[in-house]
């Protein structure tokens, strides 16, 4: 046990992204195996898993960046929405690439009106960031109504609550030369061998050029944060602002630009929400900012475990959409995790926690032998409730960034 | 005097901001913001828009109160828009299941939506106190489980949650008569052909009748008694919070928490009792559209679904006082009153949306930048004071 612990402890921040995602794959190829359901680990339920993690990880990362430069965002949900409204909007103008732009500026408008409030202002941050989201909601409806109840250039018309359509990308992403090859391996049922075919499958095969390029946001993020001279600032700001301003950082441009970007991120994410039903409907983002956070707090405001998180939720959704036995076998693989860490809490000797947890543990398990067919209402809760468990695992151990939540006005290093 | 002049003045400058912003939108969207204006004016002051307003800036009311116990100790109870609707399910539920007298079964009626919305609330608790999970997340992921969990039950085998003759939207049983909240008091008008309006059957919207080609509006004043209940809850809150030793140590909590601690104040007690107590007050917002004779009677399809985020809003722009609430509450159901008024102009009704918003949003800016300064100058005096003192002490 010690040497797990110690072994986990010893690896960087990716690597540790990766083991994560190499054991939930084992666990899910177990479980696809334990109750018959080969589509868990299937090309299609992978490939829409990915596509559906990329508005949540952009809204991660743009918490992420306020975050680390000493700004909760609670307010991603609202800039979510502008960029999908912003997306809509120049994205029947002017085709996918004006939706991208759209959002952008959509977000960044967001973004602003929250760097207004809790930089130059000082409000307290979850309070801007709440107001922004309810203040949203109207300034997105208002502007629907203006500006959608129109005929489009693809002729069909939007109403208040949606946009005339949106062109995606034309084309899409595939590896050349290997899809086959992976289709016809997925097809031979080989335990771990098939299912890692159609992971590899669903994240090479047929991925929009809108989700190719968000993604790349992972990396430049990262980038940004932890390699330049900026980077080093605008984490000094989230840490300890006073000594970074004494060493001659402007704090407040610092957190300006930071609260600015994490807006444009989130708008992006809602321009890719836009780009896959190719229309602004409203209510499309569906807690998926508030997702984005859960996500970031997951990874320990890192990218890379955010990622895996975002990854996690999407996974559950894109399950639920699925005919067969997934969405058991989901919940299957859910009681193997409370089994697995009730076996972990009784080797370190806790009894009363273990056997709670053991009793959480056996509960599930049962519910997943017993029934084949999951209720529908069950499979639409499962995202959230599976961020719920996942918070309630991560939260206690994580180390957010230590002046984040904090105002911070300017001279107060003295 | 003074004082009530320092908290007013921030909210009318904000107000009118908000108006600058959106007359400004508009403007610019082709429309006469004056027009506009009078328009909403005409239907929130003519008819029965007054009560109206009322009887959903009650609602409001409520849930703004839900919001701002648990902001008195700074924490966000986002959630309530769950558990209100919850707690509606179970309250009409139960409501239309009992056969008792009158007070009795609107007593238990209320204890189960209270105690419904009260379970729900404590989940966030628990999480935040055992396992730190930040309240906002979980309420927003309860929210979403709630909804679900609502869809299922009244879509299950239990017939309690599903009215055989009202299929073709989902809808609970109706209540019955001895579980109904009466109506305060309504205009009794006769009718050219004999007939009474205004006996409680009709919505609180106005009743038209058409007379030789002319369309002549009959008010109906239909007060719902529901917005007692409001003023109830409105005492209470203000007792218990400014009057009690339980509402100093709330207050203490939001307003310094490591002072508070080192006093002796439990932290994690306070959150549960808290969000409790939040979960609860949320179990009363649907229970007038549940139970008052001129609204749903029962729970449905047709029920409001955004009353907890108005909830927010309003808290945050009366700044979480209860005469300050009122006043905000009754304002937002002021505007949704007179954008109804606003096809006739031919003018967005989102119009009030907008003001809605950018009224919250200037006013969170407002509130803050007059706080600082009244922070400010109480330092200043209080330096000047010390300073007097210090000078005073040399001197003899």
């Amino acid at each position: 046990m010690k040497l797990i612990t110690s072994f986990v402890t010893r690896l960087s921040g990716w690597q540790r992204a990766l083991a994560g995602a190499g054991f939930v794959f084992l666990l899910l190829a177990i479980s696809a195996r334990l109750f018959e359901a080969p589509g868990l680990t299937g090309s299609s339920t992978v490939s829409r898993a990915l596509a559906l993690s990329v508005p949540v990880i952009l809204a991660g990362l743009g918490g992420l960046v306020a975050e680390r430069a000493g700004v909760f965002n609670i307010g991603l949900e609202g800039m979510m929405i502008m960029g999908t409204w912003g997306a809509g909007y120049l994205g029947w103008h002017f085709g996918p690439w004006g939706a991208l732009l759209g959002g952008l500026l959509g977000g960044l408008v967001g973004g602003a009106l929250l760097a207004i409030a809790t930089v130059t202002f000082a409000v307290e941050q979850t309070v801007a960031g709440v107001a922004i989201n309810i203040a949203s909601l109207g300034i997105c409806r208002y502007l629907s109504s203006v500006f959608f109840n129109q005929k489009g250039p693809l002729g069909d018309t939007g109403t208040i609550a949606d946009s005339p359509s949106v062109r995606q990308f034309g084309s899409t992403l595939s590896f050349p030369g290997i899809g086959d090859r992976l289709t016809e391996i997925e097809d031979k049922k080989w335990f771990l061998v098939s299912d890692l075919a159609g992971v590899v499958r669903g994240l090479t095969v047929d991925v929009a050029w809108s989700s190719v390029l968000l993604l790349l946001l992972i990396p430049a993020v990262w980038y940004l944060v932890w390699r330049t001279p900026f980077g080093l600032r605008l984490r000094s700001s989230g840490e300890k602002p006073a000594a970074a301003e004494s060493l001659g950082v402007n704090v407040m441009a610092t957190r300006w630009i930071a609260v600015v970007m994490s807006g444009g991120l989130a708008g992006l994410g809602g321009a890719w929400l836009v780009l896959d039903v190719q229309k602004y409907q409203q209510g499309m983002t569906g807690s998926r900012g508030f997702l984005g956070i859960a996500a970031m707090i997951f990874g320990n405001w890192m990218p890379g475990l955010l990622t895996v998180g975002a990854l996690l939720f999407s996974f559950s959704q894109s399950v639920g959409f699925q005919l067969g036995f997934e969405s058991r076998a989901l919940i299957g693989a859910v009681g193997l995790v409370f089994a697995l860490s009730a076996v972990v809490t009784l080797v370190k000797r806790r009894l009363v926690p273990g056997i709670v947890v053991g009793v959480i543990a056996g509960a599930v398990l049962w519910f997943a032998f017993k029934n084949k067919e999951v209720n529908d209402s069950f499979t639409k809760a499962l995202p959230y409730l599976l961020t719920l468990i996942v918070l309630g695992v991560a939260s206690k151990r994580q180390r957010p960034p230590a002046a984040a939540g904090m105002p911070y006005i300017k001279g107060q290093a003295g | 005097m003074s004082n009530l002049k320092k908290t007013l003045t921030p909210a009318l400058v904000a107000l009118g901001l908000a108006f600058t912003l959106a007359s400004a939108a508009l403007l610019v969207s082709g429309f006469n913001p004056i027009t506009a204006y009078r328009a909403m004016w005409k239907n929130f002051a003519t008819g029965d828009g007054l009560i109206t307003s009322i009887n959903i800036g009650a609602r409001y009311y409520i849930a703004a109160i839900s919001v701002a116990i648990a902001l008195k100790m700074r924490v966000f109870n986002i959630g309530t828009n769950g558990q209100y609707q919850i707690a509606a399910m179970f309250g009409a539920v139960t409501g239309a299941a009992l056969n008792l007298p009158a007070p009795l079964h609107i007593a238990i009626t209320l204890l189960v939506a209270m105690a419904s919305g009260a379970l729900w609330s404590s989940i966030i608790a628990i999480l935040s106190v055992t396992r730190n999970v930040n309240p906002v997340l979980s309420g927003i992921m309860l929210n979403g489980i709630g909804a679900s969990l609502i869809a299922y039950l009244m879509q299950s085998k239990w017939t309690n949650f599903r009215d055989p003759a009202r299929l073709e939207y989902g809808s609970t049983r109706q209540i019955p008569v001895s579980g109904r909240l009466p109506v305060l008091s309504y205009g009794r008008q006769k009718l050219p052909d004999g007939t009474y309006v205004g006996d409680g059957k009709f919505g609180i919207n106005g009743v038209f009748k058409i007379t030789d080609g002319k369309r002549t509006e009959i008010t109906t004043w239909s007060l719902q008694s529901y917005v007692l209940l409001a003023v109830f809850v409105g005492v209470v809150f203000y007792l218990l919070v400014y009057r009690t030793r339980f509402g100093f140590d709330l207050r203490a909590s939001g307003g310094n928490p490591s002072a508070a601690r080192s006093s002796g104040i439990n932290p994690r007690s306070m959150i549960m009792i808290t969000m409790a107590l939040s979960g609860a007050i949320a179990g009363l917002i649907g229970i007038g559209i549940v139970l008052s004779s001129n609204d749903q009677l029962a729970y449905g399809d047709r029920f409001p679904g955004g009353l907890g985020f108005a909830g927010i809003g309003i808290a945050l722009l009366g700044r979480n006082h209860p005469v300050g609430v009122a006043a905000a509450a009754l304002f937002w159901a002021a505007l949704d009153q007179g954008a109804r008024g606003l096809t006739t102009v031919k003018v967005p009704g989102e119009i009030a949306v907008i003001l809605q918003g950018s009224l919250l949003f200037i006013a969170v800016i407002v509130y803050a930048v007059s706080e600082r300064k009244a922070l400010a100058a109480f330092m200043r005096e209080a330096a000047a004071l010390t300073h007097a003192a210090r000078a005073q002490g040399a001197a003899s």
